[in-house]
């Protein structure tokens, strides 16, 4: 447990540190690229003030890890607020789509996984195969412009864009959450079906249990663990999904402020947000590595 | 299925390779044909976009540009990775425990958030995006190396090797790697799949190929802003895209039937 956290915390500072020297990848000097060539040199002086680019890199990275470990990722160079404040601002935008997201992969995956691995072989399984197969080779910024064409424009049953309605998130929640649900229903059958093969269940089903009482007690609970990991990876991976999904259907999150912030040139929020993303992933992995262990005592934190 | 994925895979290598021969012009507007349907012309079996562009000489282009980073960055992520990863398992120790921490480092940037952040800072351009890329992509290879050579240095034959005083880069070379090339390449052709996936994404975001050069992403990016009245603009690159990432996954899965490996990275 105490090994586990302190390998977090070493991925954090390791983290911390990359997203510090993501700034050295801009060529030439930051300056000037955020400026242009013309600039003022007072106000290029200003800028390097404010970004520290005067100081040595080392005592720079020392400042960026103790602003970073109070919560603090900087200022904007374009807008008037500090990257902390944009993120807050855009956050609810991105949880909102993650969360329904989620909600997508949880009611696909499970049933059509369970569906799966009982009918194994059988033409339900095929179906269920074919729809992972094409879940996990149509890219997300293709799936959505397909999505709005059949939803939107051709039955007229769903928004195009915008957040004017509920409605309006169902479209970019389907849009990141089938692929993934497409990998967790593959992750459930085949979980499913190692376990349909252990001694234990086929001393449940000598004792004479019924089908169900196997099913229910028996085989999905154990199935499940390998998915609620999986799930847990997933539910950080959607963070950095919704970029891709942010920008196709024009959602004021925190991954258009990350595409903007690009376009911009505006490279503290690009690390403030970049690095946000990754925090949140390693946190999330870690708690989900903590209720594993509460659901089964078996496993071991730091295996 | 897997013929037919080895057919989709041929057809694009030869397109890539071979399009300096036909003569395509992906750039050519003709204001007579824009957003002209497929079939509408003979000269544009696939119709034009925006520009009167021809969609076919833009859909070759395009698998020229995804061909060639895919080509050059998995090439490049599966010969940084093999040799972080060997290094890290044959030396173990602090070796393997300083790589296992940068691998660790690396996992914890989701999906195509590590490559966004550098193609963005490094700047638009089909060079960075292989950058991106393949700092993206050694990480699963380094995985996939460290876990086969940890159980392969045990073996008897590499067993002896050393204790016949072999140099140390001979066993890696003649005792180990070629134990590893099946597992490498099963990897390598998911790792197509995710590369190509990967160029289309940063060219839609607009990090990737810039205007007026044609790649698949960049071509739904600006088709999206004309779904209304032209769809095909969007569903010609996608149907390209799809087929390409679904024959790299389906060779994948044919690979490591037929070698009988287990992948990592279809968990």
């Amino acid at each position: 447990m105490l090994k586990r956290l302190l390998d977090t915390f070493i991925v954090l500072l390791g983290v911390t540190t990359l997203v510090f020297f993501l700034l050295a990848l801009v060529p030439g000097d930051p300056v000037d690229v955020m400026l242009g060539e013309n600039a003022v040199a007072a106000d290029r002086e200003v800028l390097r003030e404010t970004l520290g680019l005067n100081k040595p890199i080392l005592s720079r990275w020392w400042t960026y890890l103790s602003q970073v470990a109070v919560g603090d990722l900087g200022q904007s160079i374009v807008r008037p607020q500090s990257v902390t404040e944009l993120i807050a601002q855009r956050l609810p935008t991105t949880l909102q789509l993650a969360i329904s997201a989620f909600a997508i992969i949880l009611v696909l995956s499970i049933p059509l996984g369970m569906i799966a691995a009982e009918y194994k072989g059988k033409p339900a399984d095929h179906f269920c195969s074919v729809l992972a197969l094409l879940g996990i080779s149509i890219p997300n910024f293709w799936l959505g412009p397909l999505l709005v064409l059949l939803f939107s424009i051709s039955l007229g049953w769903l928004p195009v864009s915008g957040i004017e309605s509920p409605a309006s998130i169902i479209l970019p929640a389907l849009t990141l959450g089938l692929s993934l649900a497409a990998v967790t229903m593959r992750m459930l059958r085949s979980s499913l079906l190692e376990i349909f093969h252990q001694d234990y269940l086929r001393t449940a089903r000598a004792k004479g249990l019924s089908p169900n009482q196997i099913r229910w007690r028996h085989a999905f609970p154990n199935a499940l663990l390998p998915v609620v990991t999986l799930l847990g990876l997933q539910l950080g991976a959607l963070l950095a999904g919704t970029v891709i999904t942010e920008v196709v259907f024009a959602l004021p999150g925190i991954g258009s402020l990350l595409i903007d912030a690009i376009r911009q040139r505006d490279y503290p929020v690009v690390q403030g947000v970049v690095l946000f993303i990754a925090l949140s992933y390693v946190l999330i992995n870690l708690m989900t590595d903590l209720v594993l262990q509460r659901i089964d005592p078996r496993i071991e934190v730091d295996a | 299925m897997t013929r037919l994925s080895i057919s989709v895979f041929l057809i694009w290598t030869i397109l890539a390779l071979f399009s300096g021969l036909l003569t395509i012009s992906p750039n050519q507007v003709d204001l007579n044909a824009l957003f002209a349907t497929p079939f509408k012309f003979d000269h544009l079996p696939l119709g034009g976009d925006e520009l009167g562009r021809s969609l076919l000489d833009r859909l070759i282009a395009g698998a020229q540009v995804s061909f060639f980073v895919a080509l050059i960055s998995v090439s490049l992520s599966t010969l940084i990775g093999t040799a972080i990863g060997i290094i890290a398992a044959y030396f173990g120790g602090w070796v393997d425990r300083l790589i296992s921490r940068i691998i660790d480092i690396f996992l914890a940037f989701p999906g195509l958030l590590l490559a966004i952040a550098m193609a963005g800072m490094l700047g638009p351009g089909i060079d960075n995006v292989i950058i991106a890329l393949a700092m993206m992509g050694w990480v699963g290879f380094a995985r996939l190396a460290r876990s086969q050579v940890m159980s392969l240095k045990q073996r008897d034959h590499v067993l002896a090797a050393t204790a016949l005083g072999q140099p140390t880069l001979r066993i890696m070379q003649r005792h180990l790697l070629p134990f590893l090339a099946a597992p490498l390449l099963v990897e390598a052709s998911y790792g197509v799949a995710s590369a190509v996936i990967a160029e289309a994404g940063l060219s839609f975001l607009g990090l990737g190929v810039q205007p007026p050069q044609a790649s698949w992403g960049s071509m739904i990016r600006e088709g999206v802003r004309y779904l209304l009245i032209a769809p095909h603009l969007v569903l010609v690159p996608g149907i390209a895209l799809s087929l390409i990432v679904l024959s790299s996954n389906l060779l994948g899965d044919a690979l490591r039937d037929h070698w009988d490996v287990i992948s990592h990275s279809k968990q």
